[in-house]
């Protein structure tokens, strides 16, 4: 039976109300009942009394008898009335009672699977009976219950899954917090650093496989760093990423590049010894075909050009030789420079002098503009050299015939700024995003006889890079090119002796 | 005229040189290697040794720097040019070693003649 709450207790009411009610009337009747008849009898004895004066003593006798009876009556009545009035409160308590108890059952249910479910236990559910509110609530609290579990369930399989996916990854994940400190670890990086436990600090773990200063760099970072550090056979490289904003930790990844790593040392020395020993073969190629050229008064026209381009091509090959040379060195970590302070007026006008009879050859316009009173560059100037005829050839090799190319020297914000620019066909887009990549040339390279190995401009970067600067690039279909080479400056204060320096430091 | 003599482990290379040298107007000695020069330089009667010596770096048997080594270590101030492909060599050897001279292959011919007549220059 489930009638509502408010019906209930409009039920209750009414029904005590109805007793009460019964109890008043029958109560009232009775009493004036009572009264009516004592009146009548009174009368009557009165009447009696007038018209037979000698009945008056029986009459008051009688009146006296009455009273008493009357007397005796009111109160049997009100005894009753009082009894039935008792039995109507102690129903009407018995009903509220049942009533409050209908709804304390259910509502203690409900509380009993509250506390059920919040300590844990996601199976608790209630069988609410009772008024219809607390049976809705029933309804209703089952149905969050079934729902808590089911994503609980849903949260449970995904977090298992997570897990199992960290579990088997073959690179590692160590997670950090804020200090450093590993809170947590794979076991592919447990099993590819030499671990301790969580708990340890990052540092401390990494100490016997890179120095500090290196940590230090590879988490200060935001954005992810590749860290290679050998450790015996193996080579890893390690990757930071910072954590989301909220957490504020780190996460490593660790992969095992050995393999890679041991490629890319062969390749490095299949390139440096193919150098090497091609470099025999070329020696007598150029040599004998220049003792052919100083025999030229005996050769016919025919003969001397035909030298005249086994001389040209083994120059290319020299210089294509000299650019992997460069690279495989540079890959190795085997590209050394030693940087001098340097003016940088006489290394430009140096480049742009070797570069005049080229320019030349193509009635091209070679013009240098040097800023007054720069300061010096740390730099090895043979280098640079290289670097600058590098893009003065570039430009003489792409531009066409009476074109007009640029070399400016200046003072720019992060050193000295090199540009050399020409007005020459430009680079399309697509071109300019590979442009310092290994073997990429210029569209005009791929039609024109342009002797370029394409290597060039990769090795002018590394170069460039190796000194602390940079090299960029501004160009345009149309619009020409200019390759700009920042080097870093020599304060002017630094100029001074070394010997001075150490003076003042002390 | 003088006397050059000249160890490469490329017979090739030896042809070029010598013929190249001799078109100067030099007298070339060759060896095939770092062995053979030493004898043909301790070898020789006085007045018949070489005035200079050529020597590639990198040789079977004995190194054109193990020859030099061993001739700077005799007290024999004898010019030497070191010849090498190998860059990396020459400047771990710069230190060490004392060589009139560097060379690179492939060889600017330019460079070497300019090279020896200078060092003999300064004997004559």
């Amino acid at each position: 039976m489930n009638a509502t709450l408010a019906n209930r207790l409009r039920i209750g009411f009414a029904i005590t109300f109805a007793l009460l009610a019964a109890v008043a009337v029958i109560g009232v009747g009775n009493l004036l009942e009572l009264r009516h008849n004592f009146e009548r009898s009174t009368e009557q004895s009165y009447a009696r009394q007038v018209s037979d004066p000698k009945a008056a003593d029986a009459e008051m006798a009688r009146r006296t008898t009455l009273e008493q009876q009357v007397t005796e009556d009111t109160r049997r009545t009100t005894i009753l009335f009082a009894a039935l009035l008792v039995a109507c409160l102690l129903t009407a308590g018995f009903v509220f009672d049942r009533l409050i108890a209908s709804i304390e059952r259910p509502l203690q249910h409900l509380v009993d699977a509250a506390g059920k479910l919040a300590s844990g236990d996601l199976r608790a559910r209630v069988s609410v009976g009772g008024p219809s509110e607390t049976a809705a609530l029933g309804v209703a609290f089952n149905e969050m219950a079934d729902e808590l579990q089911s994503t609980y369930r849903r949260l449970e399989e995904s977090r298992e899954r997570l897990s199992v996916t960290l579990e088997s990854l073959s690179d590692g994940v160590i997670t950090l917090d804020e200090s450093g400190t590993v809170t947590d670890a794979n076991p592919a990086a447990r099993r590819l650093v030499p671990w301790g436990e969580v708990g340890t600090p990052i540092r401390e773990l990494l100490a016997s496989l890179v120095d500090r200063r290196s940590i230090d760099r590879l988490l200060a970072g935001g954005e992810p760093k590749e860290l290679h550090l050998g450790e015996g056979e193996a080579t890893l490289a390690i990757t930071a990423s910072k954590l989301g904003a909220q957490e504020g930790g780190t996460v490593l990844s660790v992969r095992d590049i050995s393999q890679r790593a041991r490629l890319e040392r062969m390749k490095d020395e299949f390139v440096l010894t193919a150098s090497h020993e091609l470099r025999s073969p070329l020696t007598s190629v150029q040599g004998f075909a220049e003792l052919l050229m100083l025999e030229r008064e005996r050769l016919s026209a025919k003969q001397t050009e035909t030298v005249e381009i086994i001389l040209e091509n083994t120059r290319h090959l020299v210089r294509l030789l000299n650019d992997l040379l460069d690279l495989a060195r540079s890959d190795a970590g085997r590209l050394t420079i030693q940087p001098v302070p340097t003016e940088v007026e006489p290394l430009v006008s140096d480049a742009v002098r070797s570069m005049r009879t080229q320019a030349e050859a193509r009635r091209q316009e070679l013009r240098l503009d040097v800023e007054a009173a720069l300061p010096q560059v740390s730099v090895e100037p043979d280098r640079i050299r290289q670097v600058l005829v590098n893009l003065l050839a570039n430009a003489n090799e792409y531009c066409a015939e009476g074109a007009t190319i640029r070399v400016t020297a200046m003072r720019g914000a992060d050193g000295v700024v090199i540009a050399v620019s020409d007005d020459g066909p430009g680079i399309s887009p697509q071109q300019l995003e590979h442009i310092f990549e290994r073997f990429v040339r210029g569209e005009a390279g791929l039609t024109q006889r342009v002797s370029g190995s394409g290597l060039g401009l990769a090795i002018s970067k590394s170069l460039v890079e190796l000194h602390g600067g940079s090299l960029d690039v501004d160009s345009a279909p149309g619009q020409g090119s200019t390759f700009r080479v920042v080097l870093p400056a020599i304060p002017a204060r630094s100029t001074r002796g070394p010997g001075q320096r150490l003076l003042e430091s002390r | 005229m003088a006397r050059i003599l000249v160890a490469d482990d490329s017979e090739t290379i030896l042809l070029l040189l010598r013929t190249r040298l001799e078109m100067e107007g030099y007298e070339v000695i060759t060896a095939a290697d770092g062995a053979e020069a030493s004898e043909e330089l301790w070898g020789r009667g006085p007045g018949e040794g070489p005035d200079l010596m050529l020597l590639d770096a990198m040789m079977p048997r004995k190194s054109g720097l193990d020859v030099l080594r061993e001739v700077r270590a005799a007290g024999n101030q004898i010019p030497v040019l070191i010849v090498s492909a190998h860059g990396e060599a020459i400047a771990a050897a710069r230190d060490e070693a004392s060589a009139s001279g560097y060379l690179g292959k492939p060889i600017d011919f330019g460079e070497l003649l300019g090279r020896v007549s200078e060092l003999l220059g300064e004997r004559r």
